[in-house]
């Protein structure tokens, strides 16, 4: 579950501006918490998985409307779309967003993220000739990567399960290091 | 597509909410509207229109592009011959604009200069409205066709009643001098030249038919329709400018739903105004993109037109006014973020000073009662009753601390136990003085007295001076001193008179002869002169010669 602060915009504008180097050093410590995270990640991304979906170099072209072919695994385009960002997120509906979050940027990688969490049994409306397609795919990467571990609202296999695994440690030392950096601010502008 | 985990999240929803408020606000003013006009108002064709309105501009911007890269320093009269197409032509600017610009890039292509493929361009934008007009059909076909016949195409100009066959091209040609005999082939210059004649040679019965018919309904509809887009351009163009400005602003979700809201009360107040002098409340939907145009919703439509214009324009107007000063705006802004901060700060300062002085306040106080506390070797103690005994000034002292720590006192606490210290320290100076009590050893000074005693006893005549124990014997001479004093006899010089158990110095004077009172006396005064004690005459017992004295 996300945190919700306040105030955290203003601080980042008050330090850019007035203290960079304080700015840099918590963006540092931010930074290293969910760097730590995602690590964790990287090292759960299963190396194989089942062989139809292994990447074996051939060109991939959709056989069905779609602009293009469903994504190969690879295991290192998948650890390598692990990462973070310090950047504000957009706002949701409900008028949230993300001052520092994770991300499985990669497609192959968001699929072995969350399919499964919304049609647990496949996706209903799939093109696919086979139709137990989706529900095989999910049953799969069930089996290589365990069922979903949930953080909050959202449910995943790799990132929200080093998220979980973490158990608020990373969230706690970025919660910190806003809070330092606005003592040490409030100590400076005295 | 990218799995994004928030881990710290805020509420962002000021602007998002006074945007759906302000989305309300309007949807609900224009229901008050459809309800007092009678028809249903849908805020989707506004924003549709503002929309179509954007799209007409950026083509606009598009075409003149076009020109200016086509023409060069000729594009300016092309932008000038878009500007009465409307009227003259009955296509808008942006379709006038670009035709050209299409014919003179083509024409270029095929070698001919830009001067002259300008003059061709426009010759020809003019001429598809003629034959469009002549022959009742859309402009668009007839710049396609015109086009396809310059390309070499021949079939799309034959509705028009062009007939370019290649033996008429070459005859053309030749006559042009573009050749010099029918049998030389034709270069793509050449043959664009030789159709561009021969087309206006077979159109000349449709040239200047829109102007002579211009009246009619299908060209004024078709006046009507380019003037319609034209102001959807200028509309467009004006809300490209609105949007880029209030969209650069802090508040520019608000601005623009306000401005959006403000347009639609406009809007109404407009449509309302026409139902009254039409009764006509449909005119509003006829300039919508999707709608179709229909000529009577068009002639309608042109007061509401000309509303949004000027709503624009003068909205234009105060915008770029304030453009100037915005700068301005920005640095008052900060000015005022900055005096904010400081201000917060200064807050949090004042209230960290002061939680600051309390902490160290009550840090104190503790410290106090820690100090007291550990003077203390009592483990229990009936306090009062204790100090309701005879006590000496010590114990009284321990008890009141006792007490003063009991009632958590700190400050009577410190002082008593300042005061016990104090006690403490005294009578441990007191025992260290004691314990190092020395008294000064009469051994060291004396002997020096002694020395004295004997060199002043020695001038008197006197000899001999000795220990009680062991006298000399008074055989001959003068009195002598006996010098072998040793620091192991000074304890028996220092004696108790055995009667009163006084500290008595005893000093034995042997003298063979003897000695007058005078002499005595001086004997006795030197010895006491002599001495560095201080003792008193009283301290001293003669023996021998001097007898009792």
């Amino acid at each position: 579950m996300p945190i919700e602060v306040r105030g955290v915009d203003n601080l980042k504008r008050a330090l850019r501006k007035y203290d960079p180097d304080l700015f840099k050093a918590m963006n540092k410590e931010i930074g290293t918490a969910l760097k730590s995270v995602s690590n964790e990640a990287k090292r759960d991304v299963e190396p194989n998985i089942f062989s139809g979906a292994m990447d074996t170099g051939a060109v991939r072209v959709s056989r069905t409307s779609r602009d293009r072919a469903f994504p190969v695994y690879n295991s290192s385009v998948i650890r390598n779309g692990l990462t973070y960002t310090l950047a504000r997120k957009k706002k949701n509906r409900s008028g949230f967003s993300a001052a520092y979050s994770l991300l499985n940027k990669s497609a192959i990688g968001s699929i072995v993220e969350i399919a499964g969490t919304k049609n647990p049994g496949g996706d209903p409306s799939s093109q696919s000739n086979n139709p137990n397609a989706g529900n095989q795919f999910i049953q799969e990467l069930n089996q290589t990567y365990g069922n979903f571990r949930k953080v909050g609202r959202g449910k995943g296999r790799l990132m929200y399960k080093a998220l979980d695994d973490n158990q608020g440690k990373a969230r706690d030392a970025i919660l910190k290091a806003i809070e330092d950096a606005t003592k040490q601010f409030k100590a400076v502008t005295k | 597509m990218t799995v994004v985990i928030p881990i710290v999240s805020e509420f962002q929803g000021k602007g998002f909410k006074q945007a759906e408020t302000s989305t309300e606000k309007l949807t609900k003013s224009l229901k008050r509207l459809a309800v007092s006009l009678g028809v249903a108002l849908s805020t989707r064709k506004i924003v549709q229109f503002g929309k179509a309105s954007v799209l007409a501009a950026s083509d606009l911007e598009e075409a003149v592009s076009k020109a200016s890269v086509v023409f060069g320093r000729g594009s300016a009269q092309i932008e000038e011959f878009g500007r009465t197409s409307a009227t003259a032509l009955g296509i808008s600017s942006a379709a006038a604009i670009e035709a050209a610009g299409t014919y003179g890039n083509l024409l270029q292509a095929f070698g001919i200069g830009q001067t002259q493929a300008q003059g061709m361009s426009t010759t020809l934008v003019q001429l598809a409205a003629d034959m469009a007009s002549f022959n009742n059909t859309p402009i668009d076909q007839a710049i396609t066709a015109l086009r396809s016949g310059l390309s070499g195409e021949t079939e799309p100009l034959k509705r028009y009643g062009v007939a370019l066959q290649d033996v008429r091209l070459k005859t053309e040609a030749l006559r042009l001098g573009l050749i010099k005999s029918t049998k030389e082939a034709l270069t793509p210059g050449a043959k664009a030249q030789a159709a561009y004649e021969l087309i206006l040679k077979d159109t000349v019965l449709a040239q200047g038919d829109f102007a002579r018919t211009s009246s009619g309904v299908a060209n004024s509809l078709k006046i009507l329709a380019a003037s319609a887009t034209n102001a959807q351009t200028i509309i467009g163009t004006k809300l490209i400018q609105s949007m880029d400005l209030l969209v650069d602003r802090e508040d520019g979700v608000q601005a623009l739903a306000d401005s959006f809201e403000d347009m639609a009360t406009f809007i109404g107040n407009v449509a309302l105004g026409l139902a009254e002098v039409t009764n006509n409340t449909k005119t509003l939907f006829g300039l919508l993109p999707g709608d179709g145009f229909s000529g009577r919703d068009l002639l309608q439509a042109i007061p509401v037109v000309g509303s949004y214009l000027e709503f624009f324009a003068k909205k234009g107007e105060k915008l770029s006014a304030s453009q100037e000063s915005k700068q301005g705006m920005l640095s008052r802004a900060l000015a005022k973020e900055q005096g904010k901060l400081a201000s917060r700060n200064f807050t949090i300062q004042k209230k960290t000073t002061a939680e600051l002085a309390k902490q160290n306040k009550i840090k104190k106080d503790m410290n106090k009662l820690d100090k007291a506390g550990s003077m203390l070797d009592l483990e229990k103690i009936q306090i009062e009753a204790a100090l309701q005994g005879e006590l000496t000034d010590n114990e009284r002292l321990r008890l009141q601390l006792m007490k003063a720590l009991v009632n958590e006192n700190a400050d009577r606490a410190e002082f008593l136990a300042k005061e016990l210290e104090k006690s403490q320290n005294s009578i441990s100076k007191l025992k260290n003085s004691l314990t190092e009590f020395k008294p000064s050893s009469p051994f060291d000074e004396w002997i020096d007295a002694i020395e004295r005693m004997r060199t002043m006893l020695a001038g008197m005549g006197v000899s001999g001076m000795g220990m009680p124990q062991a006298p000399m014997s008074p055989s001959a001479g003068s009195p002598t001193i006996d010098s072998n004093l040793g620091a192991g006899f000074i304890d028996d010089f220092l004696t108790r008179d055995k009667a009163t158990g006084e500290r008595v110095v005893n000093v034995y004077v042997q003298g063979t002869g003897s000695l007058d009172a005078e002499t005595k006396q001086a004997v006795v005064d030197t010895i006491v002169e002599a001495s560095t004690l201080g003792y008193s005459t009283g301290w001293f017992r003669t023996t021998g010669q001097l007898g009792g004295l």
